[in-house]
């Protein structure tokens, strides 16, 4: 896609598909400051009030790339680095990995596209320039627009972590026999994902259907 | 009255089966189908008196329906028979016993699931 001489809104608008005026401000400055640390490039025009400010040919791929890894790391700064240092660069990808890959949660992984690995894999991989090939996306949402200004990927990630706990164990008491535990861990989840709660209902009426199934056999043997 | 209903009963039973020999399922001298059924009868609720609820985790349908084919031969049987019968030992302890049984090749080929349930279903 060429954005040659598109203003960054616009430009956001191809690349993601978010109207920045409307749905997310933050995405924008995120984006003028990839500019103003000059990862970015731009050609300035002077117009009335202001300056207006125009993308110079092939920056989309490295707009597209800086906006995702900033999904991750919050600072511009961190994200320029990622595109002029290889070591840096590698040490990121693992942080990626361990963030949104191997993330222990066994509804994470069960759930979770297989785009957070390809993404890891592209960044951890030197031989692809990140100026010149966009990197898989793996969010269905950015995160700086989803979330806005006051919460990180990683705050978001730590609070889910926290509160998948429980239903990981309910899950994996399941999986493991112990209905006991499941039933209880179950019972105290009343809202969530929809994957979740279609979980939950499955579990809920396995449990429901051994129950049956012991009365049934108390009944057979009460004569 | 009884016999004669026990003896129609039992025609009916055996009539097609024998026309049909070893075509299909429940025939008239497939002795192991009721063995192994009742083998799962057993396992089932010996699975049951261990684990609670949790037999249902450990019991699969196939096993569930072999248990309950075993346990409604045995009931009926003893239902129709009971005038010939010495006592009831009731369907559990019929199943033990039947389950407990080990036939040869041979014996499973010539031996009719009538001949196991008088033998083991009735009285002793």
């Amino acid at each position: 896609m060429d954005t040659e001489g598109l203003s960054i809104p616009e430009a956001i608008r191809r690349l993601f598909g978010v109207d920045v005026a409307k749905e997310s401000p933050l995405l924008k400055n995120k984006a003028m400051s990839f500019v103003r640390n000059k990862l970015i490039a731009v050609r300035k025009e002077p117009k009335v009030d202001r300056k207006a400010v125009y993308l110079k040919a092939d920056q989309g791929h490295a707009l597209h790339n800086a906006l995702i890894l900033n999904a991750v790391f919050p600072n511009p700064k961190d994200v320029k680095r990622i595109f002029e240092d290889e070591r840096y660069r590698a040490d990121c990808a693992a942080v990626v990995r361990r963030l949104l890959t191997d993330r222990g949660s066994v509804l994470g992984e069960a759930l979770q596209s297989g785009s957070s690995d390809k993404m890891a894999s592209f960044l951890a991989d030197t031989e692809r320039d990140l100026r010149q090939e966009r990197m898989p996306n793996p969010f269905q949402m950015l995160p700086q627009v989803a979330l806005g200004e006051n919460t990180t990927l990683l705050h978001a990630l730590l609070a889910q972590a926290a509160s998948l706990e429980p239903a990981d164990s309910f899950l994996l008491a399941y999986l493991n026999g112990d209905w006991e535990a499941a039933q209880k861990l179950s019972s105290q989840i009343s809202s969530g994902t929809p994957e979740l709660l279609a979980i939950k209902t499955e579990i809920d009426r396995k449990l429901n259907e051994a129950h049956e199934f012991s009365e049934l056999l108390n009944f057979f043997r009460k004569k | 009255m009884t016999l004669r209903y026990a003896i129609l009963g039992l025609s009916i039973l055996t009539a097609p089966q024998v026309l049909f020999a070893k075509e299909g399922p429940f025939q008239y001298r497939d002795a192991s189908l009721l063995i192994q059924s009742c083998q799962e009868a057993v396992d089932v609720f010996s699975s049951h008196e261990k684990t609670g609820y949790l037999a249902a985790y450990r019991t699969s349908l196939s096993e569930a329906l072999r248990a309950g084919y075993c346990i409604g031969v045995l009931e009926q049987f003893s239902d129709a028979y009971s005038e010939y019968c010495l006592g009831n030992a009731g369907w559990f302890e019929n199943a033990k016993r039947i389950a407990s049984l080990n036939l040869t090749q041979q014996e499973s080929a010539t031996t009719t699931t009538m001949d196991i349930l008088e033998e083991h279903a009735c009285g002793y």
